[in-house]
């Protein structure tokens, strides 16, 4: 069968989020070939897309077809199956890879969804800015998601916090791993439905990623209302913080378990300080503050996307709020006690 | 750094078990002639039995229980109580794939989804796992992640509040066999143990409970110290059995820093509160431990002390230890905890695990970390410890033969 070796890969790269890096259910490092279709599940998320390989049931290794479908060259390839292997021919190459013809893969888990809707086109950036609270601390397993509720996103690591109003229309409130959501940004994805188990989105190629969702029955998430409600003074955000920002993160970002920056606000002066294994790098900015000497970490995607939308901030001796129409961010203050 | 904006305790929280079994890491399933081996028999008596492992002609034969010999050890305790295996039980394994071997804790682990699956299928009335990986495989679902040794498991008849089963551990059919072949002294012991566990297995009939208890449903947090106060001298005044427990900043009360943080009482299993220990509720506190009424306790040389150090005199009228008991009744080692007695006696599950590593000492001085516990969760906690030490004392006292208050 003569492919298109980009479509092939794009394909595979698109439902790569459902593989597992190392193989714990059965063919969960596979990418999985049903009747025309692919799958790749790993319990958290399965991805499932209409195949360019048509009729094919088999499993095949994801990380070598991956590996040898990026390295050719050629534009146009052949694909053949065979018993026991997954060849792939190119002009003067050709490669063969180990196949299943058995398929063990659990996806018949993943319930099927019947009644879609429409999903947010803010989706995506909601997405994004709410997983910068979350905790990577696996004993607190609900810090560790975001919580989705039928009109917000919300999520913290009870240090910072944030919540997005975005009309989700999901019937009953879900937890979902940040890691899991993220898988869905950045796919164009354009539906939503949902399942007892499984958030599920679709984007208008078919690719379909469902993501787990955990009951808030069994892990409440904590209700942050009234520390929003505060009101403090406001000061304004200096313009061309993001730059300053960025350069520090090129240190804070070797921290890979958690990439945050330093903020020291005094009286008329803002400091922003990033440190990593291999330097640091501090920037100062005039602003118009009065207040006693506050010092507090934050992520840098955070601060960067804070001050491109917002001009304004409030705080308190506490907490510091950033505020528009349907995003709100709360920092603690006293969280960072030293250089 | 600050505390953050909750207190951790309240944050604490598992992620939920995964129901699907990791073969892709055990890869038993590569290594067998006949891998993911089915459960057998026709379960009539809804007994399910968990069994370690497949043997060796189980894998050739592509069943489990291929080579059935009435002069097992197995065979024989069911005959004795007229249970025929493979039509009144269902028999499973621990690890569904024949290892050769004894099964690790990695296999164990990843294999337990089947277990759990087989069990939401057939819902069995009693559940007998038999020897250390089917005990390994199956508690952890029902209490804690850490079992201990199997040793301490053998001969319970827990009553499983989680899914409404007996559970009656019992030693591995295999190790009895092996050895009644040897000249080891115990192998007589042994046999009359493991026959008289089985036969007190058979001998349960339907399910544990017709209605589960709710336990948080049974439980009050009360806010005001007045009102504790207003409700305990009224416990007094009604008279009655009352067993008490303190939540302390460390173990030993000895130091001046030393602080009772709060109190739980459950009066004659009709009613449980907790409170802060403060104000009024501190005196209506002394006035009830100084009071005629039976007292209960679980390692009551604790409350004792602490009452001496802080109310300064003595608790009246003690009259039961839940962890004086379990010695007495039964010699192990590590079973005389009331988290322990409460699961094996009443089939509770685990309700300590978000709070445990507060409760232990966190400095030098012996102090531990109770301040970052949620107060509503703590109060729980402490609510929980006081109506489970007074219904184990009452099971205890059954079992003893010993008047109640």
């Amino acid at each position: 069968m003569k492919i298109s070796k980009s479509e092939l890969l794009s394909e595979l790269e698109m439902t790569s989020a459902g593989l597992s890096k190392r193989e714990l259910i059965e063919q969960s490092d596979c990418f999985v070939f049903i009747e025309g279709r692919l799958y790749t599940f790993n319990e958290e998320v399965s991805c499932s897309y209409d195949s360019i390989l048509g009729n094919l049931t088999a499993a095949v290794k994801a990380e070598p077809l991956l590996s040898v479908l990026r390295k050719m060259t050629e534009e146009d390839i052949q694909i053949k199956i065979t018993d026991s292997e997954f060849i792939i021919r190119g002009k003067r190459r050709e490669a063969g890879i180990r196949l299943e013809k058995d398929i063990v893969l659990p996806v018949r888990t993943v319930e099927t969804p019947e009644n879609w809707r429409k999903l947010s086109d803010e989706f995506d950036q909601a997405v994004q800015l709410v997983s910068q609270c979350t905790s990577s601390d696996e004993t607190q397993f609900r810090l560790t998601c975001i919580h989705i509720t039928p009109n917000e996103l919300e999520s913290t690591d009870n240090y910072q916090l944030s919540k997005y109003i975005i009309q989700t229309d999901i019937e009953s409130p879900a937890l979902v791993r940040k890691d899991t959501l993220k898988s869905i940004v950045d796919l164009g994805m354009t539906e939503i439905a949902e399942t007892k188990d499984w958030l599920h989105f679709r984007n208008p190629t078919g690719l379909i990623i469902s993501c787990r969702r955990y009951s808030t029955d069994d892990n409440e998430f904590p209700d942050f209302d009234d520390i929003i409600k505060f009101q403090g003074q406001k000061t304004k955000l200096p313009a061309g913080i993001s730059e300053a920002v960025e350069k520090a993160e090129i240190f804070s970002s070797e921290n890979l378990e958690s990439d945050m920056i330093l903020v020291h606000l005094k009286s008329g002066k803002l400091r922003i300080k990033g440190e990593g294994n291999n330097g640091w790098f501090k920037e100062i900015h005039d602003v118009n503050y009065t207040g006693d000497d506050l010092r507090f970490r934050i992520s840098p995607k955070m601060l960067i996307e804070i001050s491109n939308q917002h001009d304004e901030c409030e705080l308190n001796e506490k907490l510091i709020k950033v505020q528009n129409d349907n995003f709100t961010y709360v920092t603690s203050l006293s969280i960072a006690d030293d250089e | 750094m600050n505390s953050g904006f909750f207190n951790s305790s309240l944050l604490e929280s598992k992620p939920p078990t995964s129901l699907l079994p990791k073969c892709g890491a055990c890869k038993l399933n590569l290594k067998c002639n006949s891998p993911k081996l089915d459960y057998i028999g026709k379960g009539k008596k809804r007994i399910l039995i968990i069994s370690e492992s497949p043997s060796k002609s189980d894998d050739e034969n592509g069943k489990l229980y291929s080579n059935p010999r009435s002069s097992l050890p197995l065979e024989t305790a069911l005959r004795k109580s007229g249970i025929v295996l493979e039509r009144d039980c269902w028999l499973t394994t621990a690890l569904i794939c024949y290892s050769g071997k004894e099964p690790t804790s990695d296999q164990i682990n990843h294999c337990r989804p089947n277990l759990i699956r087989i069990i939401k299928q057939l819902n069995p009335d009693i559940i007998i796992p038999a020897g250390r990986s089917a005990i390994t495989s199956l508690i952890p679902h029902l209490w804690k992640e850490h079992v201990g040794p199997a040793s301490r498991w053998y001969g319970f008849q827990i009553p499983s509040q989680q899914i409404n089963s007996w559970i009656c551990p019992t030693y591995s059919p295999t190790y009895v066999h092996q050895l009644n072949k040897s000249n080891d002294p115990k192998k007589e012991v042994l046999k009359i143990h493991f026959e008289n566990q089985i036969k007190a297995a058979l001998a349960l009939e339907g399910k544990p409970y017709d209605e589960l208890p709710d336990y948080n449903k049974q439980i009050e947090i009360i806010d005001k110290p007045s009102q504790a106060a207003r409700i305990i001298r009224k416990m007094i005044q009604k008279g009655g059995t009352v067993a008490f427990d303190y939540e302390t900043d460390r173990i030993k009360p000895d130091s001046d820093d030393s602080k009772i943080v709060s109190c739980a009482i459950c009066w004659n299993d009709k009613k449980t509160i907790a409170y802060d220990w403060k104000g009024e509720a501190i005196e209506a506190t002394r006035e009830l431990l100084h009071s005629p009424l039976p007292k209960i306790a679980c390692n009551l040389k604790f409350e004792d002390r602490w009452t001496r150090k802080h109310l300064g005199k003595r608790v009246r009228n003690w009259y039961w230890d839940t962890m004086l008991a379990a010695h007495v009744i039964d010699q192990r080692p590590r079973i005389t905890s009331i988290k322990f007695q409460s699961f094996v006696l009443l089939g509770a599950s685990s309700y300590d695990d978000h709070i445990k590593k507060y409760l232990t000492a966190g400095n030098k001085e012996g102090s531990n970390n109770i301040h970052l516990i949620d107060r509503k969760e703590l109060l729980t906690y402490n609510a929980m410890d006081a109506i489970l030490e007074y219904k184990v004392a009452m099971k205890q006292m059954d079992v003893l033969g010993y008047p109640k208050p």
